[in-house]
Order: C-alpha cells, then sequence, then structure tokens
C-alpha cells in the first residue's frame, strides 16, 4: 500500500507530458464550451449548458480509450515486471495507481472547468441541478475508465477499444438506460435525476463499475502469473 | 550467501519448460548459458519470485521462495530482458521515482543514491536525458543501475550483451566484474564469450534440463584433447565427428572439430568454452 501514492504520482505525471491528450483535454474543457456559449441561440442557460455537456461527454468519453492505453498497454512489459513489480509490496496496486491516475487527472480537469463555470453561472443554475448532473458525469467517466482498463486485458489493440466504446456510447444514448448507459440523452437526463429509482439503478451502475475495479485487479494478477 | 534450487520444475501447458532442474549458486558470477526457449529467463522468474512453479524448492538467502517473497525481493535487483524503460522520463526521474518503490522516503537520501548508482555506471552526465535517447550499451548500464538500487546482495542479468557492439559489450562485461563484490551475480545468455570472460561457475541449459553445471574450467577440460584443426586444399569437406568452423587461410581451408579418434594430419589445439559447450550440447542431443 505504501507504494501507492507514488504510482499515481508517476503515471499522472506521465499524462501530462502527453501533448496529444492534453490538447484534447483543453479542446474539450475550454475551446468547445467557448463556442458553445457564443453560439447565437435563443435557449436558456441551463439548455445552452446541457447541449455543451452534451458534446463534451461524448469526447471525452471516446477520449478515455487513449488514455487509459496510454498508461495501460494491456499487457505487462518485461521491464514493468522485473523493475516495477519486484519493488511493490503489493503488486495489484500497480494498476490500482494506473485506474487512480486516469481518474484523477480527468477529474482535475473537470473540476478546473466547473470552478471557472460556476463563477460564472453561480446564479443562474441552481446548485443542487449542478451538484447532481456534476455525480452523473463523474459516474460515467469512472465507469468508462474501469470498463475501458477491463477491456484492454481482452483487446490487443487500442482502436478495438475506441469502437468498442464509441458503439457503447451510441447504444447508451439510444436506449437511455440508468443500468447501463454510460451516458444520456441530456432531455432524458433532465427529467429523471431527481427521481428516487433512477438514483437506485444509478447505484447499481456504480456498483457495476466498482466490479469492473475488482476484476482489473484480479485479471492483472493473473497476468502477472502467467507472464 | 546462495541460492539452492532442487528438482524445480515449471509447466506451461503440459511442457516441461524447467526439468528436475537442481543447482546451487555462491558469491560470485554465475553463468546461465543456454539456446533461445531453453528456460533462462523461466527460472530467472521463478528465482525472482514473479513467476510460481509447478514442483521443487527455491532457497534464497536462506529465504524460502514461497513462504517469504517479498523478503527476497527486497534482497534482488533484476536486469530484464530486452530492458527499456517508458518514453519522456528522464534517467534521473525514473531512477527517483524506483527509489520511492524500493522505500526511499527521504528526498535527499534518493539523491545520493541516484548519484551514487549512476556515477558507479557512468552515467551521472546523462542524468537529465530521455532513456529513449540512451545508446545500447548505455541502456544497459542503466539497467544496471536501477538493478543496484538499495544495494542488493543479489543480482539477475538477463541477456545484457544482445545487440551491443563489441566495445560495449567487453565494457559491460567489465562492469558486471566490478559490481560483482560480495554479490551473487545471475548472468544468462546465449553468448559463450561473455561467460568464458566473467564466470567462474556456469550451468548449461537445453530444453528445460540441466545439461551441465560445475566450473567453467572442469567444462573446457572435458574437451581437453579432443578440440582438433585440420587444413583442407580443396573445396571437399571431409566427415568429421562434432564440425566447430571453418576459416579461410588463403591458399587453405583450416576446420576446426572435436573428436575422440582424429583425422590423419590434423593438429591438436587449445579448447575453449565455446568447444565444450558444442560438445555437450550435442552429447545430448544424440543421446
Ligand atoms: N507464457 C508462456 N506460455 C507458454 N509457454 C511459455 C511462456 N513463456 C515461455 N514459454 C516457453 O517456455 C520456454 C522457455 O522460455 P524462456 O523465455 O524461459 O527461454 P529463454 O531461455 O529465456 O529463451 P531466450 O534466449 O529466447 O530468451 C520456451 O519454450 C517458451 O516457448
Ligand atoms: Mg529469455
Amino acid at each position: 500500500m505504501r507504494e501507492l501514492p507514488f504510482l499515481i504520482n508517476f503515471e499522472l505525471k506521465r499524462l501530462i507530458k502527453s501533448r496529444a491528450i492534453s490538447v484534447f483535454l483543453i479542446l474539450i474543457m475550454l475551446v468547445l464550451p467557448i463556442i458553445m456559449n457564443n453560439l447565437d441561440t435563443q435557449e436558456t442557460i441551463i439548455e445552452k449548458w446541457y447541449g455543451t455537456l452534451q458534446l463534451q461527454m461524448v469526447f471525452l468519453l471516446i477520449l478515455i480509450p487513449s488514455m487509459v492505453s496510454y498508461v495501460w498497454k494491456g499487457y505487462l512489459q518485461s521491464f514493468e515486471r522485473a523493475v516495477i513489480l519486484l519493488k511493490l509490496t503489493n503488486r495489484a496496486m500497480y494498476i490500482v495507481g494506473k485506474i487512480v491516475a486516469v481518474l484523477l487527472f480527468v477529474s482535475v480537469y473537470l473540476f478546473f472547468f466547473y470552478v471557472i463555470f460556476f463563477i460564472f453561472y453561480a446564479n443562474k443554475i441552481p446548485i443542487s441541478i449542478l451538484l447532481i448532473t456534476l455525480f452523473q458525469v463523474f459516474l460515467s467517466i469512472f465507469y468508462s475508465i474501469t470498463f475501458s482498463f477491463f477491456i484492454s486485458f481482452y483487446l490487443k489493440r487500442t482502436v478495438y477499444l475506441h469502437i468498442l466504446l464509441i458503439v457503447y456510447l451510441v447504444f447508451s444514448i439510444y436506449l437511455n438506460s440508468p443500468y447501463f448507459s454510460i451516458w444520456f440523452n441530456p432531455d432524458y437526463l433532465q427529467h429523471q435525476m431527481t427521481d428516487l429509482l433512477f438514483n437506485v439503478k444509478r447505484g447499481i451502475f456504480l456498483s457495476i463499475g466498482i466490479l469492473f475495479m475488482f476484476g482489473n485487479v484480479l485479471l492483472f494478477k493473473r497476468r502477472v502469473n502467467d507472464k | 550467501m546462495e541460492i539452492k534450487i532442487k528438482n524445480l520444475t515449471k509447466i506451461y501447458k503440459n511442457i516441461k519448460v524447467l526439468d528436475n532442474v537442481s543447482l546451487e549458486i555462491h558469491n560470485g558470477v554465475f553463468g546461465l548459458l543456454g539456446e533461445n526457449g531453453a528456460g533462462k529467463t523461466t527460472l530467472m522468474e521463478i528465482i525472482s519470485t514473479l513467476l510460481p512453479f509447478d514442483d521443487g524448492e527455491i532457497e534464497v538467502a536462506g529465504l524460502n521462495v514461497k513462504k517469504e517473497p517479498l523478503k527476497v525481493c527486497e534482497i534482488l535487483g533484476y536486469l530484464p530482458q530486452k530492458f527499456d524503460f517508458f518514453p519522456k522520463v528522464t534517467l534521473e526521474e525514473s531512477f527517483d521515482y524506483l527509489c520511492k518503490l524500493k522505500g526511499m522516503n527521504n528526498s535527499e537520501s534518493r539523491k545520493q543514491e541516484i548519484n551514487l548508482r549512476l556515477q558507479e555506471v557512468g552515467l551521472l552526465s546523462e542524468q537529465k536525458k530521455y532513456i529513449q535517447e540512451l545508446s545500447g550499451g548505455m541502456k544497459q548500464r542503466f539497467g544496471i543501475a536501477q538493478a543496484l538500487i538499495g544495494n542488493p546482495k543479489i543480482i539477475l542479468i538477463d541477456e545484457p550483451t544482445v545487440g551491443l557492439d563489441p566495445h560495449e559489450r567487453i565494457s559491460f562485461r567489465n562492469l558486471i566484474t566490478r559490481i560483482s563484490r560480495d554479490k551473487i551475480i545471475l548472468l544468462s545468455t546465449h553468448i559463450v564469450q561473455d561467460i568464458a570472460s566473467t564466470c567462474k561457475n556456469l550451468m548449461v541449459l537445453q530444453k528445460g534440463k540441466v545439461n551441465y553445471f560445475g566450473s567453467t574450467i572442469d567444462l573446457i577440460n572435458k574437451v581437453r584433447g579432443k578440440v582438433w584443426l585440420y587444413n583442407i586444399l580443396d573445396d571437399e569437406i571431409p566427415h568429421v565427428d562434432l564440425f566447430v568452423s571453418l576459416q579461410d587461410k588463403g591458399s587453405s581451408i583450416e576446420i576446426r572439430y572435436i573428436a575422440d579418434n582424429p583425422l590423419q594430419g590434423s593438429i591438436s589445439t587449445e579448447p575453449t568454452l565455446e568447444d565444450a559447450y558444442i560438445y555437450i550440447n550435442r552429447k545430448e542431443l544424440t543421446v
């Protein structure tokens, strides 16, 4: 356990150094909202925000497989086994560190975006709606990350992971299933998010994400043992 | 201090990749010689606790590998085959990271360790470089430096000289000899010269079985008096028991071979480890 912070820290540094990923994230988190905000429409602030959020989420979720495969190739390289794993007191922390690092990396971008957002629109959007929406956003991201890691153990190439996630995303938005969808139609989300049953179902969705997390640890341990 | 391996067996998909391997390794550089697929890497990964095994017992410095893997890892450094590292990370950054993982919490002592280890392998002036910018030989020296973090008593080195030029290869061998004091260094290779110039003792692995285990000199002595040179003038190569090499001498061609009964006109010559290696591998193949 003692090594977990160092593992997370190192993977975070690597993600920060990846120029392509940073450029895409800045486009999604900064440029896209500015463009959307300046489009001259008759929509209310919330409608505008939801429209932007929808685009942001679609792009962000498609970017997640890239981030995942940047930190984790789906298999252990020989130096990772012999040089890094040998120094750990708990080898499973290696994959946990990578998952947490991707999650933190995206969360930091989101955090800064919403701090700025809040400063501008604090009085125009009810805080409860903002928080509930943010919770759904975070849930989606968490799930997509643990899911992508899980799939990466089986798929040899990142492109397949991208394709799979895009297909999943399309089905999600089409079906709007609280149990299963990684993201929703903005209208649907807006209507459902205060519904208790909807939130219970999202709890189950969260549990599946957590199960993927455990699955990743299990698969990783197996990989270590049979090379 | 020693590594004791008794009747070790490792099975991959019904194939015994290590078959009843037994050996003892003491301080100094120990050679692990074998062709591709002989099981060298598998053996090293098992000793280092990374791979489980099916049968047998292994003790590293008195520690049971199965029962106390963490303690074994603490006294062990490993330079893997085809060593590399993450892109866009400098030597200094990666070294600092590895020191932290090894449990060195004090940033001052980490700095000292980095300086000491990089100095030891002659890379101190390169510490701001990315690992990808290093030459093959430098990369391997960096690999040794990271294996030395925390001054482990046992160092496993897997085929370190593959892809190095002759100059780099020699300086790498010297480095290994230099760091080998009070340590066990297990050096795996399929390059006979690496072993000949660095290891007092060795094991020859062939298809998972121990083909030879003992001192390098004894192995060479097995073919003493059996290695011959013979000159031929035409292209006709005569039949010999065990052919070693051909050399063009201008007006004639000299063949080097191993035999109990030489061809008439052959000259006896001093055996090398390579002769002995070919001799014992062949013996095993024809049995
Ligand atoms: N994960 C695996 N699954 C099945 N067989 C394996 C696995 N890893 C290694 N082997 C087999 O085990 C045998 C020994 O492999 P190993 O890598 O130990 O050989 P080596 O002596 O290190 O060879 P090289 O010189 O090529 O590195 C080979 O026949 C190899 O095919
Ligand atoms: Mg090998």
